[in-house]
């Protein structure tokens, strides 16, 4: 028994060697690759193998709700279900089928199809906003169909039937890229419903909440497996205004059919208790995905209804600035009650004439006789005394030429004019006859409805000015414990001063002022009426053009010796400030009828009022 | 030489085993990463027939080891050309799979790959016809009759069409090359004939064989199109680690990421479950199941055995590097299976038969 002798016997057996040999060179090989991949401990790859299998989607949050300050509702949310297809996999034809089948017009289509293309992968594009309860029947139905399509659950931002302070209040909408871009919003999820404006904005943080998050095991199909893990969402946070909604339906109606603003404030805590602007326009739309045709609309209408006039607009002050002038007269010892000009219609300045807006003259007045009449011939000599160095840091006390601070983003700082900022923009030097022009509110002055209301209410309450809020301090302290409420900015204003121009405005309503459409019976008011010009006065009688007539200002507020409230309307070529003083006269009376008996005494005119403060001027 | 009293005699004590043992039990480990790939999808059924094939297989290797490889060498030239008949029915006649006329209905309603059975028919065309050459026996010339032999068979496989398992024989003839007493220039020459054939393969190649072969380089950079496959399994044998997620818990193989997870891949979704340590295990199996062929091919009684031997081992390590490879992203995705381990009836039986065979030439090794 032995095997069968071939001479090459030897050599073969080495080469089955030399195979074994290279067998295992190919083992290791494998087993160094293997480990290479495996045996490093880099978790990478097991990241990506999770990342294949799991899906994560957020849970919106309920949005807070807005209220006014008497707890009625300004805003809330309600669920509703919409249908997405990721960027990625969104092609035309799937469009299409889907559209067809979800019964979307053929301009929704379009509209779509154009969008799809400059998607990102991580963006859905919303196919419908509110799916009826077929469409759900439909593609539930279909879901093998259309994997692609994802229904989304979401709230849904409603403004009341009344629509209240919308500007004030504000919109919603989906959140764009250049919006992700902005710091407030560094935490928020692309698509998601953020404020876009007003208070929905600013609060967002607030409102807004905190989206939960799903996430889900799936296999290569996109099914889901089975559920992984879940954080709640976290609901937003209520926010209560202090927009009265009743004095604030006054002014909405109040300014129905024009142009213009409306603004009440608490001048002893700054609250503002209305923000009414004309015209206005529907926030529903916005929450409910505006159509590019509306929004052309709205934002190519030259009446201008998203801009809150209250904030974003600047106008002449005109002779609402009256007072402030006064206020600068007294406490540089100038208009005392020797100081008068004799009005015989107008005056000359540096060579050129400059009218009264009375043709006639007022004749001899004081400071008290010419804020009640608004003489503009005593003011153009009292501003020429002054000086405009004296009037813009009077004006600038009184907060005008910069921003209230007020908790809404957007608002404009106006504008206070000096001889300083005139040689920035001009080479010519400041004339007198540019002191006279803003010694009446006119030229290059220029304030916020807000500003103006703000500077009258502080002045009002004897030179201390609160900064504007629609959120309250306590408020505040509830939401946020670390909130330290902002200083008032205060000025010392000789009493006997205060008295005076007090004196002057309550006379500009109950003395034959012309300011006589604001009163009231049962509560003092006092205030100032004012017309700023577009044009020149010429130009506007020659054109008849009616967009270059004179805006119409009145602000007004009560009780004249304890103000509670302080009330500014400006309607834009509104001609007479009657228009105006009407409409702060609702305002106040709403509040007045609103306010309990005995919120405060019956007002005893001349007694000495206690918020005056002693002591030299500024 | 046929089976005599002898052999009947030394059957038992002569029988390997050990090779036996090593390849159960990677047959076993492929089994489990079969049903851990496919129990909880559409192909569920894939376990049970796998099942159904290794009792097939094992059957075919009891009756293999117990037949005398003389008699099967003998009658190699009729198998051929009974395989050739099949090769030209599939392409004539078979319906094609996935585009490829590669199988075989069976009456019985099993299907096989013919060009599997092929590979174990030329194993011993090869022995038949190289075997005095090895031995230094006879000249060069009386070895010519292997080559169209081979071709026919190569060209037919080609045609069907399944490249990669045509190039998979190749081993075969390399092996007979290798042990044989040629000068050195002949290997030179057989070099740039392989050279030749690589070429023509390439220009052959379909646009996917092609961006399979260049896509294995940067898989990441194209994660839907061809490089998807190769990215995937590499997630998978990563997360696998040291230890493996456990059977059944590799999220690549159980929500289906990996392609081919018991098929082709099925070393990746093994190296998922299982990690490097079982990765380390399965390779030294196979190195230890080679070990074995290659002892008994140092034992074979005369050149015959020796080559089916050498055969077998030069095929295995083929689909071993060619398959581990591709798995561990050396190598391009091709479609070899990985013997003994990957779904597959044909493959499986293919597999055991030759085993069989070494088995066979190790208990006749002393036979007179």
């Amino acid at each position: 028994m032995q095997t069968v002798f071939y001479e090459r016997r030897a050599a073969l057996e080495f080469r089955v060697l030399v195979f074994r040999a290279v067998s295992a060179g190919v083992c290791v090989v494998l087993l160094l690759a293997f480990w290479g991949i495996q045996g490093a401990g880099d978790s990478r790859y097991r990241e990506r193998a999770e990342d294949n299998s799991t899906e994560s989607h957020p849970i919106p949050a309920a949005r807070g709700a807005v209220h006014d300050r008497n707890r009625n509702l300004i805003a809330g949310s309600s669920t509703r279900i919409s249908a997405q297809i990721e960027g990625g996999e969104v092609t035309p034809d799937l469009l299409r089928k889907v559209a067809a089948k979800l019964r979307l017009g053929p301009g929704h289509i379009e509209r779509l199809l154009d969008q799809a293309p400059s998607l990102a992968p991580y963006e859905h594009l919303v196919v419908k906003q509110d799916l009826q309860s077929s469409d759900l029947a439909f593609l539930s139905a279909n879901r093998e169909e259309f994997p692609q399509v994802k229904l989304v659950e979401e709230f849904r931002r409603h403004y009341g039937h009344e629509r209240v302070a919308v500007h004030a209040v504000g919109y919603v909408g989906r959140a764009s890229r250049q919006d992700l871009a902005r710091r407030e919003f560094l935490t928020v999820d692309y698509g998601a419903e953020i404020g876009k404006s007003g208070i929905e904005r600013q609060y967002n943080h607030w409102l807004a909440g905190k989206a939960g998050r799903r996430r889900k095991e799936v296999d290569t199909h996109g099914r889901a497996v089975k559920k992984l893990d879940e954080e709640r969402p976290l609901r937003g946070r209520d926010l209560g205004l202090t927009i009265d909604g009743q004095l604030q339906a006054v002014a909405e109606l109040g300014l129905r059919g024009r142009r213009g603003a409306a603004v009440a404030i608490d001048p002893n805590t700054g609250e503002i208790l209305v923000m009414a602007s004309a015209p206005s326009f529907d926030p529903n739309g916005f929450a409910n995905g505006m159509v590019p045709e509306d929004w052309a609309r709205l934002t190519s209408d030259p009446s201008t209804p998203l801009l809150n006039r209250a904030i974003q607009g600047t106008w002449a002050m005109g002779s609402v600035f009256k007072p402030i002038v006064g206020l600068a007269g007294l406490e540089a010892n100038i208009a005392g009650p020797s100081f008068t000009a004799t009005c015989k219609g107008g005056m000359a300045i540096g060579g050129r004439y400059f009218r009264c807006h009375k043709r006639d003259g007022h004749g001899t007045v004081d400071l008290s006789r010419a804020i009640a009449a608004s003489c503009d011939v005593y003011f153009y000599t009292l501003g020429l005394r002054l000086g405009i160095e004296t009037l813009s840091e009077y004006a600038e006390a009184a907060g005008l030429g910069r921003k209230t601070g007020v908790d809404l983003p957007g608002e404009a700082s106006g504008l206070v004019p000096s001889a300083e900022w005139k040689a920035r923009r001009s080479l010519q030097p400041w004339f007198p006859g540019e002191t006279a022009v803003v010694s009446i509110g006119q030229g290059a002055m220029a304030v916020t409805p807000l500003q103006a209301v703000h500077a009258i209410g502080g002045l009002a309450l004897g030179g201390i000015w609160h900064r504007p809020r629609l959120v309250s301090d306590s408020f505040r302290r509830k939401m946020d414990e670390n909130w330290r409420a902002p200083q008032p900015a205060i000025a010392r204003i000789d009493r006997e001063h205060l008295r005076t121009l007090r004196d002057s405005m309550f006379n500009v309503v109950n003395g034959g002022g012309t300011g006589g459409q604001a009163r009231l019976a049962g509560v003092d008011v006092c205030g100032k009426t004012g017309t700023s010009q577009r044009v020149s006065n010429s130009l506007r009688i020659r054109s008849g053009r009616p967009d270059f007539e004179d805006d119409a200002w009145f602000v007004g507020f009560a009780p004249c010796d304890f103000p509670k409230i302080v009330a500014g309307v400006l309607i834009e070529n509104g001609k007479s400030s009657s228009l105006a003083a009407a409409v702060v006269r609702d305002i106040l009376q709403a509040w007045h009828l609103g306010r309990p008996p005995d919120d405060d005494p019956k007002p005893k005119r001349r007694e000495t009022p206690t918020l005056a403060m002693a002591g030299p001027g500024l | 030489m046929s089976g005599d009293r002898g052999a009947k005699a030394r059957f038992w004590t002569d029988f390997d085993g050990r090779m036996t043992g090593v390849m159960l039990a990677i047959a076993v480990l492929g089994l489990l990463q079969i049903y851990s790939a496919t129990h909880n999808s559409d192909l569920a059924a894939a376990f049970p027939q796998q099942c159904t094939w290794l009792a097939v297989g094992l059957v075919a290797y009891v009756a293999v080891s117990n037949a005398d490889y003389h008699n099967l060498v003998a009658l190699s030239p009729w198998m051929w050309a009974v395989i050739v008949l099949l090769l030209v029915y599939v392409l004539a006649f078979a319906d094609p799979i996935n585009g490829a006329r590669r199988w075989l209905v069976l009456p019985i309603g099993a299907s096989v790959q013919v060009s599997e059975m092929a590979k174990v028919v030329l194993l011993l065309v090869v022995a038949r016809y190289c075997g005095g050459f090895v031995a230094g026996k006879v000249r060069a010339r009386d070895v010519v009759p292997v080559i169209p032999l081979f071709f026919a068979v190569f060209l037919l496989v080609i045609l069907q069409p399944d490249l990669s398992t045509a190039l998979s024989l190749l081993p075969l003839l390399a092996m007979a090359l290798f042990l044989s007493k040629i000068r050195k220039r002949y290997f030179a020459i057989a070099g740039l004939l392989m050279a030749l054939l690589a070429l023509l393969a390439w220009s052959t190649l379909k646009p996917y064989q092609k961006d399979r072969i260049m896509g294995f380089r940067g898989p990441s950079e194209a994660p839907l199109s061809s490089g998807y496959q190769i990215l995937q399994a590499k997630i998978a044998v990563g997360a696998g680690g040291l230890w493996g997620q456990g059977l059944g818990q590799g999220s690549q193989t159980q929500l289906r990421f990996l392609p081919a997870a018991h098929t082709d891949f099925v070393l990746a979704s093994f190296a998922e479950e299982r990690g490097f340590a079982g990765v380390a295990v399965i390779v030294s199996l196979y190195m230890w199941l080679l070990w074995r062929i290659t002892d008994t091919a140092r034992k074979a009684r005369e050149p015959e055995g020796m080559l089916i031997a050498m055969g077998v081992a030069a095929l295995l390590l083929f689909h071993l590097l060619v398959n581990g490879g591709m798995v561990a992203n050396l190598l391009p995705v091709t479609g070899l299976p990985l013997p003994l381990m990957s779904y597959g009836g044909s493959n499986l039986l293919a597999a055991m038969a030759m085993l069989g065979m070494v088995n066979s030439v190790r208990i006749r090794r002393f036979v007179n």
